[in-house]
């Protein structure tokens, strides 16, 4: 699997991969579905939105790990270079404990979804929690491990 | 200190900080459910994920991959060569090619940092070679992307439409006229430009009409693409996402049965990078979202609505107010993020009013596309300097007349309503 090879987010950015390409053949075979067979396929645009949470927050995750996310260096690029590796390491520091604060709400909300499942798939709600809670873990710990080489003084 | 003011600190802080915005706007409105009185702490995970739920933002993703398909299909270049058949051989030929190419690839990309991505790696390096400054290509490839902004699809359109409650479908139609617009005006500029510092035409002489019908059937496979789009919205075969998942698919038919220069084997890479380009804009839309839960829960648009409505109810001036804030507002927050949050506060001012929410929709989304060229926080400006090795300070002096001119563009859409609205008139009604 080439797509694969390298040393870029595999994992996050293969499920954001296989969740578009699930949305993608679930609205194609909505649009067939509806021309075609006897009846809509009413389950499609469910279960295109379930994987669009899994699309985004998987594809979050490893954009961050290719620092894909736009940020303002405006202030802080003219800063001396120990200043500024100092500001990153406290601003990675502070943004991994926030996201680990989102994870457990997503986490809390979404145990507590178990038993609230969706209109159509009949399928937990907590699955789109899940892509929340997944998706933030793996950003917070990115940012954790960057803080942590950052004040080891490691590129 | 109000409480209100909490998530704006955090928000600007975290911002001058250099932290990724998307976070940034997200860790803002957590600071508010934290602190707000009878709301459950989880309703911010809620908000997060409820721009997911949406399936009108579906259209994203595939407007996006659709792009992605399109350049490794080969019909990127088909179309580059019929812009250049068309006005290689005026002066400043590849300056006007790259604004002629993003029109062109308007109508089939929905991305306009995608546009800026491929131009800036296909255009720039050639430009440079013939001559061409390197601050003023990239510059013309930024603002050059506006125009795949615009034109149909667009996914600020598409946000606006979900946001508004709006019909893509018209919105899509009135975004056509205006992309034409400020495509003529940077042909214009770009054109003036160079006859001023001699560059080159890209061709000795002008296509023979022969080369040009050749390149035109060439690429006519791409340009079906759009009229597919727009013609599928307009007869109510599909939805505007749904379009998106047949342009899609078409794209893959052309590249791999047509032009075969797609294998099988390079699909999984391109709908990986596709997911990963939708996640970075979803991100900031997601978080601008619970953002905006805040705004709503404070009753700030009522109270914006209210101050603006005291300054005066004439809806030029109105028009011209919320023009000048936008413009303000888009140097220090990203567009799509402006636009989530400022959409729900402007658009119940501006329909009361008796302005189109189509029209407003148009001028909105290409003021806030223009925020995307210009500094400090512009990211077609920073995607196309990052790819050309460009300083933001030397694509800032280079991009003033090209600045001017979409200015111009907007003051006219912004004034002149039927610009963005006699096309969906005649379409629609």
């Amino acid at each position: 699997m080439r797509w694969m090879s390298g040393n870029g987010p595999k994992w996050e950015e293969a499920l954001a991969g296989l969740a578009l390409a699930i949305v993608f053949l679930s609205v194609v075979w909505g649009v067939i579905a509806r021309y075609v067979a006897p009846q809509p396929a009413v389950w499609s645009n469910e279960l295109a939105t379930i994987g669009f949470a899994w699309l985004v927050f998987l594809g979050a995750a490893a954009g961050a790990k290719r620092g894909l996310h736009v940020g303002v260096d405006l202030v802080t690029a003219p800063l001396p270079r120990t200043v500024r590796r100092w500001l990153a390491a406290g601003v990675d520091l502070f943004l991994a404990v926030a996201l680990a604060y989102i994870v457990f709400l997503a986490v809390k909300i979404g145990l507590a979804s178990l038993d609230r499942p969706t209109p159509v798939l009949r399928l937990p709600t907590t699955v789109i929690h899940a892509a929340v809670a997944i998706g933030f873990a793996s950003i917070a710990l990115g940012s954790a491990a960057r803080a942590v080489r950052l004040i080891a003084g490691r590129p | 200190m109000s409480v209100v003011a909490v998530p704006f600190l955090v928000l600007a802080l975290l911002i001058v900080l250099n932290a990724p915005v998307g976070l940034g706007l997200a860790i803002a409105a957590l600071s508010f459910f934290l602190g707000a009185d009878g709301l459950p702490t989880q309703t911010f995970v809620q908000r997060m994920v409820s721009a997911t739920e949406s399936f009108p933002l579906l259209a994203i993703p595939f407007f996006i991959l659709a792009g992605i398909v399109m350049n490794r299909a080969g019909i990127t270049g088909r179309i580059m060569h019929l812009a250049d058949t068309l006005v290689g051989h005026m002066i400043g030929g590849l300056a006007r090619v790259n604004v002629l190419l993003s029109t062109m690839m308007g109508g089939m990309s929905g991305s306009a940092n995608a546009d800026a991505a491929v131009q800036s790696t296909i255009l720039v390096p050639e430009m440079t070679e013939r001559g061409y400054d390197k601050a003023f290509s990239t510059a013309v490839t930024a603002f050059s992307a506006i125009i795949t902004a615009i034109i149909p699809p667009s996914i600020g359109l598409i946000l606006y439409g979900f946001l508004a409650d709006v019909s893509i479908g018209r919105l899509f139609v009135a975004g056509l006229l205006p992309g034409a617009l400020i495509c003529a005006l940077l042909l214009v500029t770009v054109g003036r430009i160079s006859r001023a510092e001699g560059y080159p035409p890209s061709r000795e002489r002008p296509a023979r009409w022969s080369e040009r019908a050749r390149a035109l059937a060439d690429a006519m496979w791409g340009l079906m693409i759009p009229i597919g789009i727009l013609g599928g919205i307009r007869f109510g075969w599909y939805t505007p996402t749904e379009a998106g998942a047949i342009a899609v698919c078409y794209a893959l038919f052309v590249g791999l049965v047509v032009y075969r220069e797609i294998r099988l084997a390079q699909i999984p890479s391109m709908f990986c990078q596709a997911a990963v380009a939708t996640a970075v804009i979803m991100l900031i839309i997601c978080a601008a979202q619970a953002f905006g839960f805040f705004l709503s829960w404070e009753r700030l648009p009522t109270r914006l609505s209210d101050a603006i409505l005291a300054l005066s109810s004439n809806p030029l001036v109105i028009l011209l107010l919320i023009n000048v804030l936008l413009i303000v507002v888009g140097m220090v927050l990203e567009g799509g993020a402006a636009l989530i949050i400022l959409t729900p506060l402007f658009v119940p001012i501006t329909s009361g009013l008796g302005i189109d929410p189509v029209h407003f929709g148009v001028v909105m989304v290409l003021n806030l596309t223009i925020a995307g060229v210009t500094p400090p926080v512009g990211t077609l400006m920073y995607t196309a300097c990052s790819i050309t090795g460009v300083s933001i300070g030397a694509f800032t002096r280079r991009a003033v007349p090209l600045f001017i001119a979409a200015i111009f563009a907007l003051a006219l859409v912004t004034f002149v309503p039927a610009i963005s609205l006699w096309l969906p008139g005649l379409v629609f009604d």
